[in-house]
């Protein structure tokens, strides 16, 4: 019986390969280029941002600005399917749920479902959702009156469940400004 | 090994069997290759652990205000590039309304989640000496900031990262960093060290067994083979659930098996081999082994089982390749020189085409043709998420298969991915010209709007209804003065008095016939009419006066009321001007940028292209080198079989 190895041999090969491949990871030539690219992209988001500024300040300023968000407090006891609001009875967003988007509200995310423009004075926000407890789909609303001043206008709704089951507990919906 | 018949001339036979001996030196330094292989990839396995590569898995308990959420709602979508800029804007207006430190925190880490380390670690730092954080949460960026880095091949900054971790991480990421910093000491040669630390990583987490088999390779690496060899034992009889994990036992079955045959236990090192599945990543290295298990026992009709399994499965494959020589040396072993000359011819042909191919397929490179078919691949949304975006597939092509191991490489897969943002970046500049072109010529309507409706409509009536009040006033000012200074009465009659003044001059100049009794009598009531109108003009003259002074008072305050509309007005229009100005003005700007932007990124694009094909280049040259090192000596022996020796007539060698 014979083989044709050494340990010394693996030894010494194990050493050129770690070395090797430490040598390719910290390239000099590699880490140069990285620099670049993450220099280019910190510029290319500056400018990003002063155009975000820009369209802000052209489309929705801030005497006119009105924006809706939504949170939820839910566990997957409840899949929000779709949201869908009206403001002075004209819809004025729809939304349907992906699963990413679920989870990302689940953990502590909040999405904003609308930003637009309402006039000085009162108004009244509507909301109606589609939700699915078990395996029934229900329909739920909730409705909210708010005035619109010089500043923006940030509402929230909010949808709060956990642990439902289907025919027990319902889901709540609810609305509030952010002050 | 048979001999040849006549001593001092060699048979075919005897020169094949001489060129298997070279075959067979040369397969034994394969064999070094071989067991180093699964070794080293073992060392790397960590980054490969699941959840190592996850999303970010920083969690905010506490949302307050709707910039964070939203923040956080793009975050955990790995919409980073979206999410930086929102952020940063609202960050920049101060539209924080409450948890602006948090906010902060989530710009480092959707940062960091779009590949800027750089940044987020100076933000963080930055953060940290003002006192502005949540232990809680910058332990867990710190970490994610260390693997970063690692992976991009700062090894100094991810220590440096580590360094700034104090107290305890949550459980399972608890585990995971030991794992890491288990991983980062076994680069620098401690491998004692990480063996202590991996032993201590515990539970049921997918990461676990990784660090077994991390453990068991330090404790090798650290001279205690045998220490190792029972940590690798354990693993390969625990319960694999997934594919990662069965990956994971192959793997270590393969390790095992090469470290048994080094220790020239090949019975053992079977035992190992056979358990690795046969459509395995792993399976071609099993197949080698096994064949050189059979070769050791000195059992070649065996060996040749695995071998020629081997031997029909891609070329490209440096274990094929071994194979096709393993398999004609078997062949002379058991004296069928036949078969071990067709083996060899056979392998000799496969290995010219497989060295065409390469050829090929560097010409390929050269020209950049693979690179359009692997960026063609790509999905240019995936620009958005930055370091946690996929890297690429490869497309259907025969070069692709030499790509599978380049893409395991980290400064590939980063320079692919970094190339893949930069393009995604390129659209976004050409979406935002086009935005800024359509802003720009919605402001410029706008502004000439503004100008037609208020500089040249509206304010120019409203201006000269002014300019036609203030003439009034001043004629009424001078009339009154002169009234004033004459005492003239009648200068303040009414418009009625002045018309029954005037009726009357005019019955006083054309009296009705009659008698001279009758004409006086007229003249007379005339006389008295008039009388009576001028008296009440001069007895009311004083308060006529005064109210004529007070209706001029409340013209002049209605005129400086206008007056003040009117300013007002051209203030808006001048603003209004102004502000469409400063508007087209920062789309200039803004377009500007972006034009300067351009070329930068054209540049940075060609030279990351550069990267990838020499790296590709140099693999495939390598590639071709141990090819040739094996066509060589199946050329020889195949001279060897074809030469008929001194006698046959063939020039010597």
């Amino acid at each position: 019986m014979r083989t044709f190895v050494t340990i010394a041999g693996i030894a010494a090969a194990l050493a050129c390969a770690t070395a090797g491949a430490q040598g390719l990871t910290s390239d000099q030539k590699f880490l140069s280029l990285d620099g670049k690219v993450q220099s280019l992209k910190a510029d290319v988001l500056s400018v990003g941002e002063e155009i975000k500024a820009l369209e802000e300040e052209l489309l929705f300023p801030p005497s006119t600005q009105f924006a809706v968000f939504l949170a939820a407090d839910i566990d997957s006891s409840i899949k929000l399917v779709s949201a869908q609001i009206s403001v002075d009875g004209t819809v004025v967003a729809n939304h349907m749920y992906d699963t990413g988007q679920l989870e990302a509200l689940m953990g502590g995310g909040i999405q904003q479902l609308h930003l637009g423009n309402v006039k000085t004075g009162p108004h009244k926000l509507s909301a109606a959702y589609m939700a699915k407890v078990g395996k029934k789909v229900s329909r739920y609303t909730t409705e909210y009156s708010f005035n619109k001043g010089k500043d923006p206008v940030y509402l929230e709704l909010i949808v709060q469940g956990k642990d439902l089951q289907e025919g027990g507990k319902e889901p709540r919906f609810s609305a509030k400004e952010w002050k | 090994m048979k001999q040849g018949t006549e001593s001092g001339k060699k048979s075919p036979q005897r020169r094949l069997a001489a060129a298997g001996e070279l075959a067979r030196r040369l397969l034994g330094k394969s064999v070094v290759r071989r067991v180093c292989a699964p070794l080293l990839a073992g060392c790397l396995a960590l980054l490969a652990a699941p959840g190592a590569q996850a999303g970010p898995q920083v969690k905010w308990k506490d949302v307050r205000d709707p910039q964070l959420g939203k923040a956080l709602f793009n975050l955990y979508q790995d919409r980073n590039f979206t999410g930086i800029i929102e952020l940063s804007h609202a960050l920049h207006t101060q539209k924080l309304r409450a948890q602006s430190q948090d906010a902060e925190l989530a710009l480092v880490m959707l940062d960091l989640s779009y590949g800027l380390h750089r940044r987020a670690g100076a933000r963080l730092a930055s953060l940290m000496n003002r006192g502005d954080t949540r232990p809680d949460i910058t332990n867990q960026i710190w970490f994610y900031a260390a693997k970063i880095r690692y992976q991009r091949g700062y090894f100094n900054q991810a220590e440096s990262a580590l360094a700034n971790i104090s107290g305890a991480l949550p459980w399972e990421l608890e585990q995971d960093l030991q794992s890491f910093s288990a991983l980062l000491m076994m680069d620098r040669d401690q491998y004692p060290e990480a063996a202590q630390l991996l032993s201590q990583v515990k539970g049921r987490t997918g990461g676990v067994p990784f660090a077994r088999y991390n453990t068991g390779i330090a404790l090798i690496q650290a001279k205690k083979k045998d220490e190792g060899r029972a940590v690798l034992d354990k693993l390969v009889q625990t319960q694999a659930d997934t594919e990662e994990a069965r990956t994971l036992r192959d793997r270590a079955h393969v390790s095992l098996g090469y470290l048994q045959l080094l220790d020239n236990q090949p019975q053992k090192a079977k035992a190992y081999f056979e358990q690795v599945r046969l459509k395995s990543s792993q399976s071609n290295e099993a197949l080698l082994g096994l064949g050189w298990v059979h070769y050791n026992l000195g059992d070649f009709s065996r060996a040749l089982v695995p071998w020629m399994e081997l031997s029909g499965r891609n070329v490209a494959d440096t274990n094929v390749q071994e194979a096709r020589v393993a398999v004609p040396y078997a062949l002379i072993k058991l004296d069928a020189y036949r078969q071990a000359k067709e083996q060899y011819e056979f392998a000799f042909r496969s290995f010219k085409e497989e060295l065409a191919r390469l050829d090929s397929t560097i010409a390929s490179v050269k020209k950049g043709a693979y690179f359009d078919k692997l960026l063609a691949q790509s999905r240019w949304e995936d620009g958005e998420k930055g370091w946690y975006g996929e890297v690429y597939s490869l497309p259907a092509a025969a070069e692709s298969y030499y790509f599978t191991q380049m893409l395991a490489r980290h400064d590939y897969q980063e320079t692919l991915k970094n190339y893949r943002d930069l393009r995604y970046l390129e659209q976004k500049l050409n979406v935002w010209s086009t935005d800024l072109g359509a802003q720009g010529d919605t402001v410029a309507g706008w502004s000439t709007d503004v100008d037609n409706r208020v500089r040249r409509g509206a304010a120019a009536t409203f201006a000269a209804r002014v300019n036609q009040m203030r003439q009034l006033r001043d004629g009424y000012v001078a009339e009154l003065a002169r009234i004033e200074a004459q005492h003239d009465a009648p200068g303040l009659a009414s418009e009625k008095e002045l018309q029954q003044l005037a009726r009357l001059k005019s019955l006083e100049a054309s009296p009705p016939a009659g008698s001279a009794e009758q004409a006086q009598a007229y003249r007379t009531r005339l006389r008295v009419l008039r009388g009576r109108i001028l008296w009440n003009v001069h007895s009311q003259y004083n308060t006529r006066l005064f109210n004529m002074k007070n209706a001029l008072a409340e013209m002049e305050k209605t005129i400086e009321t206008a007056t003040a509309q009117q300013n007002r007005l051209a203030d808006a229009s001048q603003k209004a001007a102004l502000s469409s100005k400063n508007l087209q003005q920062r789309t200039k700007i803004l377009n500007n940028k972006i034009t300067q932007l351009r070329p930068r990124i054209t540049g940075a694009l060609e030279s990351l292209e550069d990267y990838l094909k020499v790296v590709a280049l140099q693999d495939m040259e390598k590639r071709k080198q141990i090819l040739s090192e094996f066509l060589a000596q199946v050329a020889f022996s195949v001279g060897q079989a074809n030469d008929p020796g001194p006698g046959g007539g063939t020039p010597k060698r």
